[in-house]
């Protein structure tokens, strides 16, 4: 039997002593795309945190384990987990600009990513980094590179973020609000960069969003959280059409719904 | 140039929706209808009456018709001031006394469903949803007549969202408020406004009730907004 991409058995997450995640179950198979909602404090981003080994020094995982591919993530020493993150798993942050280093260039920081994995040479990182600039709307590529943070716009950092943990065409993507600080338009096309990434070379994603109309249109299926607990777990046109939990409607129906012809 | 020669009325009692992509000018638009920018050319009138060079003592007249939520809620009060404090300024700037101005804040606060001990925190001990509607109370202890919503829901949750819409059509429908809207959600604005105006680098492209736009995008952008709704 195939290994599942992702898995969590009975995961429990506390912040200094006090548990924010509660007995989570959840599991991924190779190439699904998962959406995770749920209102903000309901524990999404802390969930992927947890299975990317980020959670810092004040939250930590109390019981349960989080397998990715088989290997228990939780008991990876440091080193290994550092050549898993990349290549096998990717992290695409809500607020990207602030995980650049402000004082170098984000060609260096995209060819220091990419040669820390692969033997690549520089003016390969930076076609690619090219190509996928122009693929979500970020044209002057060539100048993009060469500037430093600051000097790119809130929307710009964030889509360099996301062509930085897309480059490395990783096995499983985890996006945290990925396109919250992003236009709308240009939101829909990193949403189907993302898909294509998918079609194209098979990576599964779990997206953290409160966007519930980004995750109709990508997601498999849909986990919904709320305070911690895990309320609603199913494919998501049964979970978005057809919800068992009060909490579930709810959320739906407070998103406006457009209303074309 | 971020606003290139653009003229719209608003009607008393209306809803106006301003849509468009990010640096289009939206946010500039408004700031220069609350003198926040000032504008280079044209004139801007409130009740008829041209504001677009109104000096200091005037402008403090002004700000008690017109009042603005911004979008990032905390970044909107001062730190180090109690919210109940702020939201007690623009009355005392109006020559309201003490006393008055801090039973109106509490008013203002229970009215925006919020415990009337939300008075004594400062902005970091209260959540987005929560600092989002004490601004909204802030901007409606004057009965202003146009309030100006600075994409003032989409950094909050959707459940807070609607919450927030539900308050903004109470005090259309109780205090005949007019509201401009700006956003960039299209599902939203065709559910609260009555009227849109799309922009584009600067200008109008195009204008009409939310179903017409919708429905019948004439503009290559508009087309596209729509298309971008998942």
């Amino acid at each position: 039997m195939q290994q599942p991409l992702l898995e969590m058995q009975h995961v429990e997450i506390c912040y200094d002593g006090k548990p924010t995640v509660f007995d989570f179950n959840l599991k991924m198979e190779l190439g699904e795309i998962l959406g995770i909602v749920g209102e903000s404090g309901s524990g999404k981003s802390t969930l992927i945190k947890a299975a990317m080994g980020l959670l810092g020094t004040a939250g930590a995982v109390t019981r349960g384990d989080i397998y990715v591919k088989g290997k228990n993530v939780l008991d990876i020493q440091n080193d290994e987990l550092r050549q898993m993150r990349g290549p096998e798993m990717g992290m695409i942050f809500q607020n990207c600009g602030s995980a650049l280093c402000s004082i170098r260039t984000i060609g260096d920081q995209l060819y220091e990513s990419m040669e820390q994995h692969h033997a690549i040479k520089r003016a390969a990182v930076d076609q690619l980094a090219m190509q996928l600039f122009e693929k979500i709307n970020l044209p002057d590529s060539e100048r993009i590179l060469k500037s430093y943070p600051f000097e790119l716009s809130g929307g710009m950092n964030q889509r360099v973020g996301i062509v930085m943990a897309m480059i490395q065409k990783p096995e499983l993507l985890f996006a945290d609000e990925p396109t919250s600080a992003l236009d709308v338009t240009v939101q829909a096309q990193v949403i189907r960069e993302m898909m294509a990434l998918r079609n194209e070379f098979g990576t599964g994603i779990a997206i953290v969003t409160h966007n519930i109309g980004v995750v109709s249109y990508m997601a498999d299926k849909v986990a919904v959280m709320h305070k911690g607990h895990l309320v609603e777990y199913g494919k998501t046109r049964d979970v978005i059409n057809n919800s068992q939990e009060a909490y579930t409607r709810k959320l739906i129906q407070a998103v406006p719904r457009i209303r074309k012809r | 140039m971020a606003v290139d020669g653009i003229s719209f009325q608003i009607n008393k009692g209306e809803c106006l929706g301003l849509v468009g992509e990010s640096g289009c000018g939206k946010s500039t638009t408004a700031k220069m209808i609350t003198r926040l920018e000032a504008a280079d050319e044209g004139g801007i009138f409130l009740n008829g009456k041209e504001i677009t060079q109104a000096g200091n003592k005037e402008l403090r007249a002004i700000y008690r018709d017109i009042q603005m939520i911004f979008q990032m809620p905390v970044d909107s009060f001062n730190p180090r001031i109690r919210l109940g404090e702020s939201i007690m300024e623009s009355m005392i700037n109006q020559g309201m006394k003490r006393h008055r101005a801090k039973a109106r804040a509490q008013e203002c606060l229970a009215v925006c469903g919020l415990p009337k001990e939300f008075a004594d925190r400062y902005p970091h001990q209260v959540s987005g949803g929560e600092c989002q509607r004490a601004s909204i109370a802030r901007a409606i202890a004057n009965q202003p007549s146009l309030l100006i919503c600075d994409e003032a829901t989409s950094a909050l949750d959707v459940t807070i969202q609607a919450q927030i819409l539900k308050l903004i059509r109470q005090f259309q429908n109780e205090m005949g408020m007019t509201c401009l809207l700006i956003c960039h959600d299209l599902a939203l604005v065709q559910e609260v406004c009555d009227r849109v105006l799309v922009m584009s680098n600067g200008r109008i492209v195009e204008e009409g009730t939310p179903d017409e736009i919708i429905m019948n995008p004439r503009e290559e952008y508009t087309k596209r907004l729509i298309d971008s709704v998942l």
